[in-house]
């Protein structure tokens, strides 16, 4: 009878397996090929996490927004990615761009309360994209109610919260993104007052 | 005979004429979004004219006043340059230059383009592997930076 392999345990993937795709997907050039190779490694693997989160770095520098929330989605399948402060402020970026800023402020939130969870290399970019999304997701609620001053307060102090972070580092391109959206905000408030 | 046709002449010019000082001044258009949609809950505003009123349900407006300094009602000023303002909470303000002669103006429609929230993936070349995990860490009872 022939060995159909039923019995026999999936071998391992070693996570230096993977890392071999890491510069191009880095790059969002991985080619259908090594994205393949990536999404065969099954979730009991220990080169699981390492290997979506490959495949989520390579959708989201090419721009795939569907690709970027399904791999989202199978690393928040592990129980110890669903804290991962690098993923929830992706998912969180997610729903705001979805118009789901209920969702996008609740993946913010969590996010920040487990920053400290990030390698320092990553504090301060991952904490600005945390803030940007918080202030976004206040602006959307506040545009979808229409004249709401408390959600108009909030997306005020949220840009103001992030414009002082993103000062600490003197990113004149970031500061200049929240002062326009400052100005913006503040001329509404202006007009409704 | 001569007195019977002026006085003939002048009763059917009078009220001609009364009707031209009365003629009705107004400035009137409709606001739309993208899609051509009618836009309802727009605030619509005229400088100089201090006067500010909000669109219907059809998306239109009809400004037949204006505001002097105390805040009383006064006639739209004929010959006059204005500028006409759109707001509405969630979209870009739209302006409109025009001249008014006089008489009722119509305005070409205004469109109101909405103000997207988009957020874009960091462009920093960071790799979040490529540094050690720190899930075990101080977590969320860490405040400092």
């Amino acid at each position: 009878m022939a060995d159909l392999g039923l019995d026999t345990e999936p071998a391992a993937t070693e996570t230096t397996d993977v890392e071999r795709f890491a510069p191009s997907a880095a790059k969002g050039k991985l080619g259908s090929s090594d994205v393949m190779a990536l999404e065969t490694v099954q979730i009991d693997d220990r080169a699981y996490t390492r290997a979506r989160a490959l495949l989520l770095m390579n959708a989201e520098r090419k721009g795939d927004e569907a690709a970027s929330k399904r791999y989202l989605d199978q690393l928040m399948m592990l129980p110890e990615n669903q804290y991962n402060p690098v993923y929830l402020s992706d998912l969180g970026r997610y729903y705001v761009n979805r118009k789901q800023y209920d969702r996008a402020l609740q993946e913010a939130t969590l996010a920040e309360r487990y920053w400290a969870r990030l390698p320092p290399e990553l504090v301060f970019s991952k904490k600005a994209e945390i803030y940007e999304t918080q202030a976004a997701a206040w602006q959307g609620r506040f545009y979808q109610s229409g004249d709401d001053l408390e959600m108009l307060d909030q997306a005020i102090r949220h840009w103001q919260k992030y414009r002082d972070h993103v000062q600490t580092k003197s990113r004149t391109d970031l500061v200049g993104k929240a002062d326009a959206e400052l100005a913006k905000l503040e001329d509404i408030q202006r007009r409704l007052n | 005979m001569a007195q019977r046709a002026s006085l003939l002449l002048a009763a059917l010019l009078v009220p001609l004429g009364l009707s031209g000082c009365a003629a009705k001044r107004s400035i009137s258009g409709s606001i739309v979004d993208r899609n051509g949609k009618p836009m309802d809950r727009v605030i619509v505003s005229l400088d100089p004219g201090g006067v500010e009123l909000v669109t219907d349900s059809q998306g239109a407006f009809t400004i037949d006043y204006l505001r002097d300094d105390a805040g009383e009602r006064v006639k739209l000023s004929k010959k006059t340059d204005y500028t006409l303002e759109a707001f509405r909470t969630g979209y870009h303000v739209e302006r409109q230059d025009f001249f008014f002669k006089h008489g009722e103006l119509l305005l070409e429609p205004v469109t109101m383009k909405e103000d997207t929230i988009r957020l874009d993936a960091s462009q920093d070349n960071i790799d979040p592997g490529r540094f050690p995990d720190r899930t075990n860490s101080a977590g969320s009872n860490y405040e400092g930076e």
